[in-house]
């Protein structure tokens, strides 16, 4: 069995709060594996943003390990982080987080061109492609103001993925989606999961968006209730 | 950051600035004006300082000065802030410092100056009268005495008349009563009985007993430049002679500032005229401006120094052509009590030609805004040449009074030649401020001789006969006893004739010989000067020619200071450099302001981009991109409004090129190098404007900016859990 594309050991994240220090993640240890779809599930405030903030690389634990692709990220410095999240992970946020002044092909071209090394042509191809996959190939010009929250969330799947990340993050995709547009987002989702084989990691408390994973790891109080596995918190380590 | 990164930037960047309206807008618009403001503020500077050079190096400065060492002062063409002279050293051996600095291949001409202050003493109507009177005499002219004796008895006719209107008011009764006695006497038939034959003792009598009498004299204080005349009018080439012409090559002479005669010298009827005309028609002030209402007042009341000075014909056809024009030229009817000036008419005596012909002079000079044109046309085609305008004309012989270097009063009597003016500074008070002579003249006044010159005198006090009496036989020759000689009040270094203003006897002879001698160039170089102009063939290379006349004239011991035209000119040179120091204080403040308001703009606007930001970053821009984002979003605004506003500043300066700006102050004229100046702009300029607002763009974003690189890309994660 291959090495696990992520893992969490023992992480704690704290956060001061004035006097008061609050431990979002209390000893979290998780492995998940290449080309899996998995949700993180739980409560508001148990944990899921923090978690899916420590994968993301956009945060550092306080005390414990976070290995991305066989990356340690404690140790890297803000710009290694950056470069990681750059080349091996891919962000689809609740809110779509599209650069309102950009259309949505140069929306989706924004981290080609940060990676600096792919040309024009190369470049024109990949993003006319992942556009396509997202049925959004008539709005390519458009703004994202022009779009409704369905077809946002579809540009932003396709910016997260036309890097050909390893691993998308997810955060409530769906959050702010009817029911019906949250379906088809999550289908599409688990579509590309199955023919790109990225590992699609995403966090959501809506029972119909979760029953589409294939794993659901529940997490609260900061703490992992079920790892999908079978497995808790207190016994993920010697597991 | 790599070529792409660098094509992400432009390509939000100028999204940015398209999709935040009013922040571009805002910061766009305070970055134009802050450009704008650069532009035509250190264009129109720039100008100024260029025309102010023209104004400086053409009348008097020329490029450089060169002056002693040794002096206590430092040279003030223009004069510096006391209204003395400058003790600026002197320059012993001028012909020496001509030919050692002559030598550099950039030095045009070199020409040599004493500038000082003298007086003139202009005598009263009798003195004037008595001493054409003499002149007639003295060429038994008696068509012309006859005329002037009318004119003298018309003066003492109203000299009597004035007596007997003081007597009325005065506590000093016995000085009316005395003087009118006095001009009885000469009122009487049988004191001009000899008048014919013996005219002589008449004029004595009335020169002690009556021009006494009459007001005083007026003593005229002015600024002087001493100078090789021939020399100055070929490298000064503003010089015009308005009047009169240029003192002969070889010949002492003067020449009046035009600007002089105009505002202090000349009649004060006229004068006051001018100004009221000036104002009027130039300046459209109205006739109840409090100023001008003020000097309307004022001239009414001076009728006499035009009066004063009419003979008996003249009196008699002014008169008659008052009459004409005063129907003609009706003024308006007075509806404020203050514009009624007629409590200011001389009580009125219908039966006495002098009374009618001064009231209809005073009612003449009460003029308005709709009959000054008329009037003031009427002045100078009929009453100025019934009178004297000025005191001093091309012809006259005047004495000059001056202090020598060692602190006496010494007097050189000159021919004045003509009047100029440096064309268009004819109305500049600074280039208007010095007259022009000689400067063999110059080195008489001011007290130095030459051995040659020395020499030379002697010849002609020989060939005068004049009898020379200085300070060590003063007493012996004045008092006829043997008393020790006072001992010497100053030093001499033997180009100083401390003494030569103790001339008592020939002395008019004396120097009515000096003035007919002719000088050469030999006799004008080699002398005192104490400073020399220096006209460069390259005014480009200024500054290396003044570094490099220094270094001569210290190899050739001469102890010189070698300026360039700005510090020479004292005060006025550093005007411009006043002015840029407030101008860059101003811009200073509104930069600073502006930088706080962009500034302010700037926080605002990343505090609504943190989800941008944090979004970027999280997809993996790193906080550079950020930075050079921000930075780069300014810059493009600063470009394109400072770009803008830099354009608009250059469209305006060209425009007002084109108009010109007119001088309305005499200080302008100067400054603006005549009536009107043409400003330009230079590259130098909109490079300036640029530099200023691309630094002050981002040092205003640069805060902001790293607030930008702050922002975590965590924040770009669901706020909610």
């Amino acid at each position: 069995m291959s090495a696990p594309i992520v893992q969490l050991s023992n992480v704690v994240k704290e956060y001061p709060l004035g006097h008061v220090t609050v431990t979002a993640l209390d000893g979290v240890s998780l492995d998940i594996d290449a080309g899996d779809f998995i949700t993180i599930a739980g409560p508001s405030g148990s944990g899921k943003t923090t978690i899916l903030n420590m994968i993301g690389c956009v945060d550092v634990p306080t005390r414990g390990e976070v290995v991305v692709d066989g990356q340690p990220t404690r140790t890297l410095s803000d710009r290694a982080l950056t470069s990681l999240r750059l080349h091996k992970l891919g962000f689809i946020f609740q809110s779509f987080n599209l650069i309102p002044v950009l259309s949505v092909a140069q929306n989706v071209e924004f981290p080609l061109l940060l990676q600096g090394h792919i040309g024009a042509a190369e470049r024109k191809k990949r993003v006319a492609e992942m556009v396509e996959k997202v049925g959004l190939t008539p709005q390519s010009g458009q703004r994202p103001s022009e779009l409704s929250g369905g077809q946002r969330q579809r540009v932003a799947i396709a910016r997260a993925l036309v890097t050909r990340p390893r691993i998308v993050m997810a955060d409530e995709p769906t959050a702010n989606l009817d029911s019906v547009t949250g379906q088809n987002i999550i289908e599409l989702m688990r579509h590309l999961n199955e023919t790109e084989q990225t590992t699609f990691i995403f966090s959501t408390h809506d029972p119909k968006v979760m029953a589409h994973a294939k794993r659901i790891v529940r997490i609260k109080d900061g703490k992992v209730e079920d790892d999908g596995r079978g497995n808790a918190s207190n016994n993920q380590a010697a597991a | 950051m790599n070529p792409y990164e660098w094509r992400l930037i432009a390509r939000l960047s100028l999204h940015n600035l398209l999709n935040h309206r009013v922040k571009s807008l805002i910061i766009g618009v305070i970055i134009l004006m802050g450009s704008f403001l650069v532009v035509v503020g250190t264009a129109m500077l720039d100008s100024i300082e260029s025309s102010m050079s023209r104004s400086i190096i053409s009348s008097l400065a020329g490029h450089l000065q060169v002056y002693s060492n040794k002096g206590k002062d430092e040279l003030a063409i223009f004069g510096g802030m006391m209204m003395a002279a400058e003790d600026i050293g002197k320059m012993p051996d001028f012909k020496q410092v001509k030919q050692t600095l002559s030598a550099d291949p950039n030095v045009k001409a070199i020409i040599p100056m004493g500038i000082d202050f003298a007086t003139i003493f202009s005598g009263n109507e009798i003195d004037d009268v008595l001493e054409d009177m003499r002149k007639a005499a003295k060429i038994n002219d008696q068509a012309a005495l006859t005329d002037l004796r009318r004119k003298l008895m018309q003066l003492v006719s109203m000299m009597r008349q004035e007596f007997t209107q003081q007597l009325k008011i005065t506590s000093n009764i016995k000085k009316y009563t005395d003087g009118l006695k006095e001009l009885d006497v000469v009122s009487a038939p049988e004191f001009w009985k000899d008048f014919e034959t013996n005219p002589l003792p008449v004029l004595d009598h009335f020169d002690s007993k009556i021009a006494g009498l009459a007001a005083d004299g007026v003593l005229y204080y002015f600024r002087y430049v001493g100078t090789d005349l021939a020399a100055f009018q070929e490298n000064f080439d503003r010089l015009k002679i308005v009047r009169g012409e240029m003192v002969p090559k070889g010949k002492r002479g003067f020449l009046f500032n035009n600007k002089i005669l105009e505002d202090y010298v000349k009649n004060k009827v006229a004068r006051d005229l001018d100004w009221i005309h000036r104002k009027i028609i130039e300046d459209q002030k109205p006739h109840n401006d409090s100023e001008v209402r003020t000097r309307i007042r004022q001239n009414m009341r001076q009728f006499r120094k035009v009066t004063f000075q009419l003979t008996p014909a003249n009196a008699e056809k002014l008169e008659a052509e008052l009459d004409n024009i005063l129907k003609e030229t009706p003024r308006a009817p007075v509806t404020d009590p203050k514009d009624d000036f007629s409590k200011n008419f001389a009580p009125l005596d219908p039966n006495s030609r002098e009374s009618r012909l001064n009231r209809k002079l005073q009612d003449f000079l009460w003029v308005d805004s709709g009959n000054i044109a008329r009037r003031y046309e009427f002045f100078y085609k009929v009453v100025a040449p019934m009178i004297k305008l000025y005191p001093f004309n091309a012809g006259d012989t005047i004495t000059l009074r001056g202090l020598t270097k060692s602190g006496y009063m010494k007097a050189v009597n000159v021919k004045v030649y003509g009047v100029f003016e440096f064309e268009g500074l004819g109305k500049s008070d600074l280039a208007g401020g010095h007259s022009l002579m000689d400067i063999m003249t110059f080195r008489d006044l001011y007290g130095f001789l030459t051995d040659d010159k020395k020499k030379e005198l002697a010849e002609i006090k020989s060939e005068t006969g004049i009898k020379e009496v200085n300070q060590d036989n003063a007493e012996a020759e004045l008092f006829g006893s043997a008393a020790t000689p006072i001992e010497k009040a100053a030093e001499s270094d033997g180009t100083f004739d401390e003494f030569a203003g103790l001339q008592l006897t020939g002395q008019k002879e004396f120097q009515d010989a000096l003035m007919a001698r002719s000088f050469d160039q030999e006799a004008v170089d080699n002398g005192v000067a104490l400073n020399a102009a220096i006209i460069l063939k390259d005014p480009g290379k200024l500054r290396e020619t003044q570094m490099r006349l220094e270094e001569t004239a210290k190899a050739a011991k001469l102890d010189l200071k070698v300026v360039d035209w700005q510090k020479a000119s004292g005060i006025v040179g550093q005007f411009v450099v006043l002015v840029r120091v407030v101008l860059f204080i101003a811009i200073f403040i509104i930069f600073a302001v502006a930088l706080v308001i962009i500034n302010n703009s700037m926080v605002m606007a990343t505090m609504e981009r943190v989800m941008e930001i944090g979004t970027m970053r999280a997809i993996g821009a790193q906080s550079r991109l950020v930075l050079t984002l921000f930075l780069s979003e300014t810059l493009l605004l600063a470009t394109i409004s400072g770009g803008l506003g830099a354009f608009l500043g250059a469209g305006f300066i060209s425009w007002l090129g084109r108009q010109g700006i007119p001088a309305v102050t005499d200080i302008l004229v100067f400054l603006f190098s005549g009536p009107k100046l043409f400003p330009e702009w230079g590259v130098q300029n909109l490079v300036i404007a640029f530099a200023m607002i691309l630094m002050i763009s981002l040092i205003s974003t640069f805060y902001p900016a790293l607030i930008a690189t702050r922002i975590r890309p965590a924040v770009a994660m669901s706020p909610k859990e």
